[in-house]
């Protein structure tokens, strides 16, 4: 399987490093906080010292865009690492016995699922900044939430289809306990394509963010965000449609890149379970 | 006796190997000729070629001359006026290879859609006629039934239904009665038999299951790794096996002549 | 007994629909923050913060202000926005006008861009117009939809000057301008999503082209076109309503957001204003409503699924 060479893995990883390298090294460097606002050098057009030029606060858009985005992943990876936590735990739970009939846990995890596919992450995130006004947390906790029932989902499915195997039984047999089992069988064997999901999840979690924080119901000021950028420069797309294009086109290569990524882990597991088992 | 279907050197070439090597063999009319061999030896591939169906990448060599034309000659359009019409197939798995989301009598009337300028009604009487014949009114199935609502024998014998319906020239059968039960696989054979006798339908039928060829089979052709090891009439075949493989075959079985024929048990009747 | 399991399923969502409600007045009433302060300011007087206590039902226990939402939001009596003082229900309907449109229409797009152009790319699979249709889809399932509404005004709006850049005429001044106004903003939302429908119903048909069903059909002498176009589609296109009812959540987040970007009048902006403003009533009920319609919409979708595919009519869920 790795002796096959994957391109789409490494096209994928290429873009994200392409956006996120520069993005740490900036973090590292300069910390997180935006730079600094300058007067005199509002709308500057690229040049050396501003590869990109500047945005309507003087500020350089490149270091802007780049502390944003990795802002951004930030928030992403927080919400999909939450959902993905959660949602499982709350899979494995639910895939319970197979043979039996659903107990009452599962039932009500199901539910959670089911609620969950009804509430998009903008309702959650209104909901949150209604009562509780704008934060990072508060939009981390409306990714995670909106991931959640994929999440929940996927685990159960695939725990099912390992929890169906003879061998499970025979633990079963062996005396092992149903934590012992999940733990040494289950989970290993579902890892590659919760490892997938969390790919393609992180790729919708970038995209809800940006629509989340252009609203304003995102993180809240002054920490650098793109969607919030976008909604600040919307009106200089006719005058200055570098403003406006080049958050957009760093969303989309981080989007980008994460759907390639996840496409050529998936491939890449495909073939490995196609290949015959030694 | 004139030959209803002629393979002169048909052989089959993947991109990397062939599959089947050249072979020849003569199905005529009312006849039943087996294909037999273990799995992975090429009769599948051969019943594809034989309709035209060969996977992409495949490639068929030689001479299938049926009824005066030659089929590796045909353009798609007159494959489509041949299969269905002339040659009818029976596949190996009833539970998959019926349509999930459409009744059992559409799709048996699709054959009489697709090759007769009948009306509707006519379609109509034509199908549930066929339905009688192949037993599955007496079943209790009606047109309007779904595959996933019927049994295994009873699907086959849409699927035999479907292959029948123009009454073909030749059959061909890729293991059809393999994954059915004893009771239900004669009483399928019988329903072959019969329209061997009554229309003179030829059939090629490929199995593995030697008692089942030496029963029904008139001639039978042995492959093994795509090559033809052995052919001839049935009886010659199985009384006096030539090929050391065919010997093997037999003798791994109950029904060469290796071993002394057993007495064979009554049958009894149920009465269900 | 189609009957039965939609039954079972509808009854499912009721009980689903009351925990989304308890959630939704729980988010609005137990969290801290109060309304009233937030409409009179933080110098407002005890007495008049009372006054307006009393005047929006807050003195009363949760349990009966609950009771008392949920039967009007049953009866259609949807309160009244603090902010703008006229019925939350005559807001909402009035927002509908461009709202719901806006989502029919970038769904009807979606389907009907995404689903030829699948099965185009399925029909041609491995070959050089599936890979770049391929790319292409990977490319536009990964744009922002807001972000391409604004690319698009730049160059249709401001710079072609074929459609209106932003506003909405209302349907009072005729079909053509409304319909004008709502088309560049339900392409940019439809964009994504057409991609996301194009990439499964080229894996849907794809997967059902190698059934055994499929040939069966071939050798009953259907032509590999007619094999793919009549009975494979059918087939195929079954996952890909399922899929659509997945989709129509993510429709109604993407035209709040698209709303926004175009300045439509729609729920979207509604909702936006009553968050920024704290109008209660507002979000509570417009949440509530969108729930309620995602959830009506996937079972009929559920219900359209189970119809087509008579397997699924009879399997005890």
């Amino acid at each position: 399987m790795m002796a096959r060479r994957n391109y789409t893995l490494w096209a994928g990883g290429i873009l994200l490093a392409a956006v996120l390298f520069p993005a740490v090294v900036i973090v590292v460097f300069n910390g997180d906080h935006a730079p600094g606002i300058d007067v005199m050098h509002r709308y500057a057009t690229p040049s050396l010292s501003h590869p990109l030029g500047t945005d309507p606060f003087g500020r350089d858009l490149m270091v802007y865009v780049l502390l944003g985005a990795f802002n951004s992943m930030m928030i992403a990876a927080l919400g999909v690492a939450l959902a993905t936590i959660a949602g499982t735990a709350l899979g494995l739970i639910a895939a319970g016995h197979p043979e039996a009939s659903p107990s009452g846990s599962t039932r009500i995890i199901m539910g959670i699922a089911d609620l969950g596919l009804a509430f998009p992450p903008v309702l959650i995130a209104a909901l949150l900044v209604t009562a509780l006004g704008a934060s990072a947390s508060g939009e981390i906790l409306a990714i995670a939430l909106f991931g959640l029932p994929a999440q929940i989902r996927i685990t159960r499915q695939a725990a099912r289809s390992i929890l169906i195997q003879d061998y499970i039984a025979a633990s079963r047999l062996a005396g092992r306990g149903t934590l012992t089992i999940l733990r040494t069988h289950v989970l290993p064997n579902i890892l590659p394509l919760l490892t997938v999901q969390a790919t393609s999840s992180l790729a919708l979690a970038l995209l809800s963010d940006a629509g989340l924080s252009y609203l304003g119901l995102g993180a809240p000021p002054p920490l650098p965000d793109l969607g919030r950028a976008l909604a600040s420069y919307q009106i200089h797309v006719f005058d200055h449609p570098m403003l406006v294009a080049v958050p957009g086109l760093t969303i989309m290569l981080l989007v980008l890149g994460f759907n390639i990524f996840g496409d050529g882990l998936r491939d890449s597991l495909d073939a490995a379970h196609q290949e015959p088992n030694p | 006796m004139t030959a209803v279907l002629h393979v002169r050197a048909l052989d089959v070439q993947s991109a990397v190997r062939p599959i089947l090597h050249p072979i020849s063999f003569r199905l005529e009319p009312g006849k039943i000729l087996a294909v037999t061999g273990e799995s992975g030896s090429g009769k599948s591939t051969l019943a594809l070629a034989l309709m035209g169906l060969l996977p992409p990448g495949f490639q068929a060599r030689g001479e299938i001359d049926f009824e005066g034309t030659d089929f590796l000659a045909l353009s798609e359009p007159e494959w489509c006026r041949i299969r269905g019409r002339k040659l009818g197939m029976v596949f190996q798995e009833p539970m998959t290879a019926l349509n999930p989301t459409r009744r059992i009598g559409s799709q048996i009337a699709d054959t009489f859609r697709l090759h007769t300028p009948l009306s509707k009604s006519e379609i109509r009487a034509e199908t549930h006629a066929l339905m009688e014949q192949t037993g599955l009114l007496d079943a209790g199935v009606s047109e309007r039934a779904y595959p996933h609502q019927l049994s295994g024998g009873q699907r086959q014998r849409v699927l035999l239904a479907m292959a029948l319906a123009c009454q073909p020239s030749v059959l061909i059968a890729d293991e059809f009665t393999t994954a059915l039960d004893a009771r239900t696989q004669s009483a399928m054979i019988a329903l072959v038999t019969r329209r061997c006798e009554t229309h003179g339908m030829a059939v090629l039928m490929i199995s593995h299951d030697l008692g089942l060829v030496r029963r029904h089979a008139d001639q039978v052709l042995v492959l093994k790794d795509g090559i033809c090891v052995e052919q001839g009439p049935t009886t010659s075949v199985f009384d006096a096996p030539a090929h050391p493989y065919t010997q093997a075959l037999l003798a791994m079985s109950l029904h060469g002549a290796a071993r002394t024929p057993l007495t064979p048990l009554p049958v009894f009747r149920a009465t269900a | 007994m189609i009957g039965v399991t939609i039954l079972r399923m509808v009854s499912g969502r009721v009980v689903l629909l009351f925990v989304g409600s308890l959630i939704i007045f729980a988010a609005m009433n137990l969290l801290p923050g109060d309304p009233a302060t937030v409409m009179l300011g933080l110098d407002a007087s005890p007495e008049s913060l009372l006054a307006l206590h009393h005047q929006l039902g807050l003195d009363t226990p949760l349990p009966a202000r609950y009771a008392h939402w949920i039967s009007g939001f049953l009866h259609g009596d949807l309160g009244r926005s603090y902010i703008y003082d006229v019925p939350v229900s005559s807001l909402i309907v009035e927002r509908l006008q461009s709202s719901l449109p806006l989502i029919f229409l970038a769904m009807l797009l979606s389907l009907g861009a995404g689903i030829p152009i699948g099965v185009i790319a399925a029909a041609n699979r491995g070959k050089a117009l599936d890979l770049g249709l391929m790319g292409m889809l990977q490319l536009f399932k990964s744009i922002p939809d807001f972000w391409l509404a604004m690319m698009m005004t730049f160059l249709f709006s401001l710079t072609l000057h074929w459609l209106p850049a932003s506003g909405f005429p209302g349907w009072e001044n005729g079909f053509f301008p409304a319909i004008r106004a709502l088309i560049l903003p339900a392409i940019a939302l439809a964009i994504p999503q057409a991609a996301i429908t194009a990439r499964f119903m080229r894996s849907s048909l794809i997967e059902t082209l190698s059934q055994d069903f499929i040939r069966t059909a071939r050798a009953q002498g259907y032509s590999r076109r007619s094999a793919l176009w009549r009975i494979a589609l059918p087939n195929a296109l079954i996952p890909v309503l399922t899929l659509a009812g997945i989709q129509l959540p993510v429709l109604v987040t993407g035209s709040i957001i698209v709303e926004s970007v175009f300045s439509l009048p729609g729920c979207g902006k509604l909702l936006l204003e009553a968050v920024n403003q704290r109008d209660i009533p507002v979000v509570q009920n417009l949440v509530m409503m969108i729930v309620t319609a995602i959830m009506v919409l996937n079972v009929l979708m559920a219900a359209l699924v189970r119809w087509l595919d008579p397997r699924l009519g009879e399997e005890c869920s």
